[in-house]
């Protein structure tokens, strides 16, 4: 009994932790990214949209929401991840900043035209719209 | 040149010793400022039938960085064969700290279709040129048609970019200038024109075409004209190149002694992760110079375990038509 009560706690959890979206400023032309856009700007494979210079932030790689990112928007592991910026680092492009905490990569996306991060959906607030929702 | 490389990364390196957010292979943020610093190293072992060396093969220094959010720079600074040591034929000890420009540029990028890169860089053609030291490859060894074909680097001007979002990608370049650094080139050529497109056909399969022409700077008569044609299959633990490569090398003057000549080589290599961090790697490759009447096969198996992402330990084994060449390699590189 123990043991279901326990994976029905673990599914809700990870049912709530996979609800992630991917925000811009409120202001931004960014709008309607495809999951493609989306994995293209977090690979820094493309570096604008729309004429826009993005700036893509992460959270910091011990945070839980970053990855679940990764894996499940991404669909990267982290030793497969840090493959790809070890040799990107020789081509002379460095992984997206990094803000510490939600909060703060909240206040920078705010604040910066461009800049793009990922959220739980529930911490998206009026100043803040929804690019990119991860529709399963 | 040398010593002064050597107190800059004491510099540098003292100043960031303390830097909490560094990742090794992936450079030190240099504060206040919006470079960052890093560098490879790369030691070898070699031994074929009648000699065996052991050498530094490789330090080098990288500096990047967004100058602006459009702007960017590169540079690279390279010792190759920072020390040799050598037994049997041609018994000797060399030190070489001669640092010179590797690569060299500033990009301006307008978008993702168009970015103008000005310096000296690697030369579009394949897979193997774009990825060309030891760390990210996953043999010691180059394949005879990466070093024979075409030269490694280019110094003039390029044009490069994504097309169709990132389904094709190409590059075109002209050089006109002498190089910026001729140390170290494997061809030294002058008037040099080139492009490459390469088009992804899925997440994991990408095929490329390139070619360019080229005039040998030691020897004005000649042209060489090069064609390349690229794969690479990635899913998973396997990884899967191919390239091929023909280069005709043509004389204006008739009465030249030589005549004209052509070089043509492939390989095809596979690298399987057989269980976490440990590949295995088998290559085969052909190489033909009609002028040098040097033909033959090679055949390597090698093994390379990278116990970090910035760090690789490899071994491998060459089997050569001209069993006189059959060599082992071992090699340790460090990026950081």
């Amino acid at each position: 009994m123990r043991n279901i009560v326990f994976l029905i706690l673990l599914s809700i959890h990870l049912s709530f932790a996979g609800d992630l979206v991917v925000v811009a400023n409120k202001n931004s032309s960014l709008s309607n990214l495809t999951k493609k856009d989306v994995v293209d700007i977090f690979l820094k494979k493309r570096l604008f949209i729309n004429e826009t210079k993005i700036v893509a932030v992460n959270l910091p790689a011990s945070n839980h929401i970053r990855a679940n990112f990764e894996k499940n928007f991404l669909k990267m592991e982290p030793d497969e991840l840090a493959d790809y910026w070890t040799e990107k680092h020789y081509y002379g492009v460095t992984p997206p900043i990094i803000q510490q905490s939600t909060d703060g990569l909240k206040a920078f996306i705010k604040h910066v035209d461009g800049a793009i991060g990922y959220i739980d959906r529930d911490k998206v607030d009026s100043d803040l719209k929804i690019v990119y929702q991860n529709t399963k | 040149m040398g010593k002064l490389f050597a107190s800059l990364v004491i510099f540098v390196c003292s100043l960031f010793a303390s830097e909490e957010n560094y990742t090794l292979g992936q450079g030190y943020d240099i504060k206040n400022t919006p470079m960052k610093i890093g560098g490879y190293i790369s030691a070898e072992s070699y031994k074929e039938k009648a000699s065996s060396s052991y050498s530094m093969e490789d330090i080098a220094l990288l500096v990047y960085g967004d100058l602006t959010p459009r702007i960017s720079v590169m540079l690279e600074l390279e010792a190759a064969g920072f020390y040799n040591r050598s037994y049997g034929i041609g018994n000797s000890e060399s030190f070489n700290p001669d640092f010179a420009v590797e690569r060299g540029y500033v990009d301006y990028m307008v978008n993702d279709s168009i970015n103008l890169r000005v310096g000296k860089f690697n030369t579009p053609a394949g897979f193997w040129n774009a990825m060309p030291i030891n760390i990210l490859r996953q043999t010691t060894s180059n394949p005879w048609l990466a070093m024979n074909i075409f030269p490694r680097f280019t110094t003039g001007t390029m044009l490069n970019g994504l097309i169709d979002d990132d389904t094709y990608e190409y590059a075109v370049f002209i050089q006109k200038t002498p190089d910026l650094d001729k140390r170290y080139k494997n061809i030294d050529a002058s008037d040099f024109v080139g492009g490459e497109l390469k088009r992804s056909f899925s997440e994991h399969l990408v095929i490329g075409i390139a070619g360019g022409e080229f005039k040998n700077a030691g020897d004005s008569n000649e042209i060489c004209r090069y064609f390349n044609l690229s794969g690479r299959y990635r899913n998973g633990g396997l990884e899967i190149l191919s390239e091929w490569a023909k280069s005709f090398d043509l004389y204006r003057d008739a009465a030249f002694p030589i005549g004209n000549g052509h070089k043509d080589a492939s390989y095809i290599q596979a690298a399987y992760r057989i269980v976490d961090k440990n590949y295995a790697i088998f290559r085969n490759e052909f190489y033909h110079d009609s002028q040098t009447k040097d033909k033959g096969t090679i055949n390597t198996i090698g093994w390379n375990y990278k116990p970090r992402p910035a760090i690789s330990l490899k071994a491998e084994y060459q089997f050569n038509s001209n069993t006189d060449r059959n060599s082992a390699i071992m090699s340790l590189s460090v990026l950081f």
